[in-house]
């Protein structure tokens, strides 16, 4: 349809995506269903509790969890009009890396111990990008250098366990950013570190995101993370993704309930201390338990009879999505 | 309202071989007021944790006197100190680890009882059933039951209630809701609040999540590689922080809202120092931006600068 303003194709498209994992007490769906498109330069943050599915998801996109870990996966994935569901493991090697690029939680176990730092930076360029072992070197400490590593030379020839936490966070975006992909992944990046330097590590991420115009999948469990970093918002509850809007309307008007739930519980500064918090009853659900029904639904305040007969599906209305028959703040009759 | 807890000069090392030291807690000085609740805040290494344990003799620290409702803990030992164990509880931050497995619900909770000499059953089970009640648990649903049932939110009021069954009137709580999710942090922290007003409790709640402490607690002292940055009750302190690391940590919290600007830490960049090797002088001089000569020269004693605020900066913001 030339001529309406429809947005460009999207860098990343995820349709209906599907884990599952067989487990003694019978399948457990740990992604439900989940679809979103990413646009270039372009961040998306992946809110959730433990259990929520949003690292499995994530994961799943990019052949990290898959049939050799014994799940299911299904749906389709699109990176750059590619579908990367029908991969080898080769074929995702030669895009992990280059094109995507992932920071995980816990750099001590993402690095390789026994490799010197400077090496593990310039792997991916010779491997990928055909530079020599010198050249692949001098990129290294260039790379040290942009990400704030004081001493690159000097760093380059030490050893991940030579360096604190914050400093192996950022040999591993280095790593992640050396090969110039179009989508960096960060899996909690900042939740093993210390609040100064978590800072530290997002102003540098969201620094090399804008610079470079990646894009970003920002997957965190911590609200405050998601607020000051995301362009967009996905929160995922029980395995699917009960709402997505862009930043600013998730935290200014929930549709969801889990969301304002969340947003309630929270304590803020600017309230006086011994102030009583909003606790949301209940837990989250056991994946491997269940129900036809909503799955925040025996913890929510609007739970009618219907929410526990059906599920609501994601409906997208306005530019925003929820999945909730009672949707807050919109007037009826948009309800999913 | 009088100190139940005074620590006085406390001093906390640890042997890392070749004749070196953590310097974990050098020279901390705190009160901690009857029925009040105390936040400790700082970053790892930090040495909020080897403080809390020190205090509870677990192990005793390297110097420094710790004195609980007059008497000084580190010259007490066996008997005499089991005897007062009973009044010092802790409750950490990983609830599954810090339960026996292997045990019963019922016999984790009453373990403590058993310890400090409660030999008749029945009395055993009428307080272990009590406790259960206030911490919200069922005893019948819950009794036979072992720690691997229950999600991370339940176990964390397992160990509450065995914290609650002797009655303490301290209760350590060493990051009790970091471990757990976003969606059950708030019920344990009001679960915190009903025990301290219901059980008439004096808290040490020892958290790196500002907003948690800022939520919980009367008054906040602030650590930094070992040593006290500033004591101060909560409000001035997160209104008008006095010490350069207070401020930087306040600046540095994520904040849920879109709206609100990211502020400036206006830390030097690099990475803390290590515990191992703390800087001369002012242990934050490293990282400060107002850092001059003086602070390389001399270490800044915790001086008062307002009533009931203390604060260890040669140039403070405030005062």
């Amino acid at each position: 349809m030339s001529g309406s303003a429809k947005s460009p194709a999207p860098l990343l498209s995820v349709r209906n995506a599907q884990v599952s994992f067989s487990t003694a007490r019978g399948p457990l769906r740990a992604v439900d269903g989940v679809s979103f498109d990413l646009q270039e330069g372009r961040t998306l943050g992946i809110v959730g509790e433990s259990g929520s599915g949003k690292s499995v998801l994530v994961r799943s996109l990019i052949g990290l969890v898959g049939a050799g870990s014994g799940a299911g996966v299904g749906g389709e994935v699109l990176f750059e009009g590619r579908d990367l569901r029908g991969l080898s493991p080769r074929e995702f090697r030669s895009i992990l890396g280059t094109e995507i690029g992932i920071v995980f939680q816990d750099p001590m176990t993402s690095l390789n111990p026994v490799m010197k730092i400077g090496r593990q930076i310039g792997e991916g360029l010779r491997l990928n990008r055909g530079l020599d072992s010198k050249a692949a070197a001098r990129r290294a400490v260039e790379l040290l250098n942009e990400v704030g590593i004081p001493e690159p030379e000097r760093r380059a020839g030490q050893y991940p366990h030579e360096m604190s936490g914050g400093m192996r966070q950022r040999v591993a975006i280095a790593i992640a950013i050396a090969c110039a992909p179009k989508l960096l992944i960060a899996d909690e990046p900042t939740t093993a570190l210390d609040v100064t330097v978590q800072r530290q590590i997002l102003d540098l991420l969201q620094g090399e995101q804008r610079q470079r115009g990646m894009a970003m999948i920002l997957i965190t469990h911590d609200l405050g993370v998601a607020a000051g970093r995301s362009d967009d918002i996905m929160v995922m509850y029980a395995g699917r993704a009960v709402e997505t809007a862009a930043t600013r309307e998730i935290f200014r008007s929930p549709r969801m309930p889990y969301t304002e739930a969340l947003l309630r519980s929270l304590p803020r500064l600017s309230d006086a201390t011994h102030t009583r918090l909003s606790a949301i009853p209940g837990r989250p659900p056991d994946l491997a338990r269940r129900s036809g029904g909503c799955a925040f639904g025996p913890r929510c305040l609007y739970r009618t009879e219907r929410c526990d007969a059906e599920q609501p599906a994601l409906t997208r209305v306005a530019g925003r999505g929820y999945a909730c028959f009672h949707p807050r703040g919109v007037e009826s009759g948009e309800a999913a | 309202m009088s100190d139940l807890l005074a620590i006085r000069n406390l001093v906390v090392e640890y042997p890392v071989g070749g004749g070196r030291h953590v310097h974990a807690v050098s020279d901390v000085t705190l009160s901690v007021k009857q029925g009040e609740t105390l936040g400790l805040v700082g970053e790892s290494g930090s040495g909020k944790s080897s403080l809390a344990r020190a205090l509870l003799q677990l192990p005793p620290p390297k110097a420094g006197a710790v004195v609980f409702d007059g008497k000084d803990l580190t010259q007490m030992r066996g008997q005499a100190l089991r005897a007062m164990r009973p009044r010092l509880q802790m409750i950490f931050q990983d609830p599954i680890a810090s339960l026996n497995p292997r045990r019963k619900v019922a016999e984790i909770i009453a373990e403590p009882l058993v310890v400090s000499g409660v030999s008749d059953a029945a009395e055993r089970t009428r307080r272990v059933r009590a406790v259960m009640e206030a911490v919200g648990l069922d005893p019948d649903l819950v009794w036979n039951r072992r720690p691997h049932e229950f999600s991370g939110g339940q176990c964390q009021r397992i160990a509450i209630a065995r914290a609650l069954v002797l009655e303490p009137s301290l209760i350590v709580c060493d990051e009790p809701v970091s471990a757990l999710d976003v969606s059950i942090r708030a019920q344990i922290v009001n679960l915190l609040e009903d025990m301290k007003a219901r059980f008439g409790l004096t808290l040490l709640f020892i958290a790196h999540d500002l907003a948690v402490v800022k939520s919980v607690s009367d008054r906040v002292a602030v650590m930094y590689l070992g040593r006290l940055c500033e004591v101060a009750d909560s409000d001035s302190l997160f209104a008008t922080p006095a010490h350069p690391y207070t401020a930087a940590l306040m600046a540095a919290i994520p904040v849920p809202d879109p709206d609100v600007p990211l502020g400036d830490t206006k830390l030097k960049p690099g990475d803390p120092p290590s515990p191992l090797d703390p800087p001369s002088g002012c242990r934050f001089r490293t990282r400060c931006p107002h850092a001059q000569p003086r602070c390389t020269d001399e270490v800044p004693p915790l001086r008062q600068i307002a009533p009931g605020r203390e604060v260890a900066c040669h140039f403070p913001l405030v005062g």
